[in-house]
């Protein structure tokens, strides 16, 4: 089993809507997947029209109290599992910290499921904290989506430092670009040149498209409405790479 | 982690879907997808030991024999599974052949060296459809299937099904559908499943091909027309497995054929005088020919099949080594296969199963001198001969004897096994079962003994033409491990010995075997 988290310090950078279509994509090639939506705005769980209720909450689940298998909901796509958001993740760091070795629980709780997913993706809430930490420990990759800007280049520096210097078991980085607009000078630079000087940014770039935004309305994956659009090209083209590096 | 698992039920014509969808669409939103068809084969192995698990693996048809052979395989309640197999041979995928995953790793200790074999063809049509709830989330799937069999040039029209799919975490719904649909729909659950009903269709047992023995046997019965029932079921199980030897498809063709023959081999010659002599000994002569023109063939299967365990002591830095000595004994079974293909397409072959069919043929109302005797006690006569004549021989082995009085206990072994196998049902089982496992334990080290003393001649028959090799000198150092190895395990075999036999021949067995199989005693 591999674990990918779809993580960013800042937040708005299109993480749900890759983890969800990434998730997808993985499922239609036959991979066995859990998408475990970590964020408690639950939008990956909205967007798969389940409810964002995890039975015992986060304190269960982090204690090992709750049986991980008996949450878990099967989606609209066949071999996609979600393990939903619950509203009391928002606490997850409290819960984290009063755990002995609380940086290893997210491993923890995936353990049972080691046989029964060939891929789980977390999708991370954005900020650096307790629960970072533990994706960072429990995850193969972190995949970075980056909207081409210099603060978020800088954002990018400021996580490349953070795991290297905290993280002993580190997860390999895959970053992309997100919400591209190639009307846009900057973006047509930043998209070109960083690849350069960066070596974990793959050449798959999602686009700023009206479809990934009307998600929210489908409430599915890209590749459910429109499979033929530029952003779902884009997100099968990240599959690839991501599915690449993982050794999938 | 335990999947749900989708119930099938019946559905009496097409319009039997109409009505479903009318019922269900009452309380849940159903949704139709665009239909869907497919070719594929149903795949097992010759013995049905997916089916046997409750399990279905299914072959897609598509590309040549160039492309790697996507599969599905249906293990409830572990779930469905998907693989792919290598480009290579169409006949049959050996699970090495299969890329890594869970396909792979629930379907190894299954099959070990068994294929799977391409059985059946189907074209099936498929309608899914998704029961919602208000969220327009798919709490339920269902999936009708039109299902069509080809088979000796015709297709067979299968009678359609709805298979309802539970959603995990939707336990609820999916039991108030199964309910409904059962219920007022008045569906009824699918008798058997679709694996089962397209075996059928095509004329095949789904239970798969069985090379077991068992002929039911009234002690009474003339000796004669007893041992030709048990002789045309041993002829069976080798004409089940020609094809498949002859064809290379798996090493257990070649394994269970052989076994049935030395068995017919045993029970020649444990059951002398039954037969009419000349006939007799004139098969017994063809069948010998036939073990030792199989028998290279399979002592290089057995050598490969070990290879694993018995190369685990080299150093892993020696272990790539090997690679020449690993090539050198394929190209050797290669060799040895070849030969012994052309000898059964022979002639000769031809001619000794056809006279071999003439002497099982007849009722056995013309035979030897034997032919008449009740069968139980001429049964119970060898059974209780063979045994004590191998207290006898075990009871002289010690730790000086030579490795061929070990071989000869194992031979007298096994043509008691086969005693016991073959006629052993004539007796209460909780009489027999003792002395069989007592015979077990005994021959379990004396086959590793004899297996170890094979494999190291064999290996050392290697040593010239393993040194000519590119390679080979590295190769015969890693093979000194090997040699070890294999010397080692024989040592704590003969170690074993002495605490086996004892087992076998203790009181409590020999009274048991005396009360039974005895001359005054026998068939109570």
């Amino acid at each position: 089993m591999k674990v990918a988290a779809t993580y960013n310090i800042k937040g708005g950078v299109g993480k749900t809507s890759a983890a969800v279509n990434l998730a997808a994509l993985a499922a239609g090639d036959g991979l066995r997947t859990l998408l475990w939506d970590l964020d408690p705005q639950g939008s990956a769980t909205f967007l798969f029209r389940i409810r964002p209720k995890v039975r015992g909450g986060a304190a269960k689940l982090v204690r090992g109290r709750s049986e991980v298998a008996g949450l878990l909901k099967g989606t609209d796509i066949e071999g996609l599992d979600l393990l939903p958001s619950d509203f009391s993740y928002r606490h997850m760091d409290l819960v984290l910290d009063a755990t002995k070795r609380p940086t290893a629980r997210l491993t923890r709780i995936l353990t049972p499921l080691a046989d029964a997913y060939d891929l789980v993706i977390l999708d991370c809430p954005p900020s650096i904290s307790l629960v970072s930490e533990s994706v960072f420990e429990a995850a193969d990759a972190l995949l970075v989506p980056m909207i081409p800007s210099v603060l978020s280049v800088r954002t990018f520096e400021q996580l490349l430092e953070f795991v290297n210097a905290n993280v002993v078991a580190r997860p390999e980085i895959v970053a992309f670009f997100s919400m591209v607009d190639r009307r846009k000078r900057l973006h047509r630079d930043l998209v070109d040149q960083l690849p350069a000087v960066y070596a974990g940014i793959v050449a798959a770039a999602i686009p700023a498209a009206a479809d990934v935004e009307r998600m929210g309305g489908q409430r599915e994956p890209l590749q459910m409405f429109a499979p033929r659009s530029a952003a779902a090209r884009a997100y099968a083209r990240l599959w690839q790479e991501t599915r690449d590096r993982l050794g999938l | 982690m335990p999947q749900p698992v989708p119930v099938e039920l019946a559905l009496s014509s097409d319009a039997d879907m109409e009505g479903v969808t009318r019922l269900l669409g009452r309380s849940m939103p159903v949704h139709a997808a665009p239909p869907r068809s497919c070719e594929r084969i149903l795949l097992d192995s010759f013995d049905g030991r997916l089916r046997e698990r409750g399990w279905t693996a299914w072959r897609d048809v598509r590309g040549g024999a160039s492309s790697p052979a996507p599969l599905t395989l249906e293990c409830p309640p572990e779930g469905r599974f998907s693989g792919t197999a290598r480009p290579g041979r169409r006949d049959r995928i050996l699970v090495s052949e299969l890329t890594d995953g869970p396909a792979r790793r629930l379907l190894e200790p299954v099959l070990d060296e068994r294929a799977l074999l391409p059985l059946v063809r189907v074209r099936a049509r498929t309608q899914p459809l998704s029961v919602c709830n208000r969220d327009a989330k798919t709490v339920v799937r269902l999936v009708h299937e039109d299902t069509r069999v080809t088979a000796g040039g015709t297709e067979i029209r299968l009678a359609p099904r709805l298979r309802v799919v539970p959603v995990l975490g939707y336990d609820r719904d999916f039991a108030r559908v199964t309910a409904l649909l059962t219920g007022r729909g008045g569906l009824t659950r699918a008798d058997g499943s679709l694996a089962d009903e397209v075996m059928t269709a095509a004329g095949l047992d789904p239970r798969g091909v069985s090379s077991e023995v068992r002929v039911r046997l009234d002690p009474a019965m003339p000796a004669g027309p007893a041992m030709l029932a048990v002789c045309r079921r041993l002829a069976e199980v080798v004409d089940a497995n020609l094809a498949g030897t002859i064809d290379d498809l798996d090493p257990e063709f070649l394994h269970d054929l052989r076994v049935a023959v030395r068995r017919t081999r045993s029970v020649l010659k444990e059951m002398r005088g039954v037969l009419e002599p000349g006939a007799a000994q004139r098969s017994r002569v063809d069948l010998r020919w036939i073990q030792e023109v199989t028998g290279p063939t399979r002592d290089l299967d057995v050598l490969l099949h070990d290879w694993p365990a018995m190369t685990a002591p080299v150093p892993a830095g020696m272990a790539a080594d090997l690679d020449p000595l690993e090539q050198l004994l394929r190209r050797h079974r290669a060799e040895a296969y070849s030969a012994m293909r052309r000898q059964l397409r022979s002639r000769r072959f031809g001619q000794a199963w056809e006279d071999w069919r003439q002497v099982i043929g007849g009722d056995g109302s013309v035979g030897g001198p034997a032919a008449g005797h009740p069968v139980g006690e001429l049964a119970a006569g060898r059974i209780l001969s063979v045994y004590r004549s191998m207290v006898k021989m075990g009871s002289a082995i010690d730790d000086s004897s030579p490795p061929p009085a070990l071989h000869d206990l194992r031979k007298r072994g096994k043509e008691l096994r086969y005693l016991l196998e073959l006629f052993g049902g004539m007796w209460p089982a909780k009489r027999v079962k003792p002395l069989v496992a007592g015979l077990k334990g005994l021959q379990e080290v004396l086959g590793h003994f004899q297996d170890d003393e094979i494999q190291v001649a064999e290996l050392r028959g290697l040593g010239p033409e393993l040194a000519s090799a590119p390679g080979g000198t590295d190769s015969l150092i890693a093979l000194g491990f090997v040699l070890d190895g294999l010397s080692a395990s024989q040592r704590q075999a003969r170690a074993s010995f002495a605490a086996r036999f004892a087992d076998f021949t203790r009181p409590s067995t020999r009274d048991a075997v005396r009360d039974t199989f005895g001359p005054t005693r026998r068939h109570r």
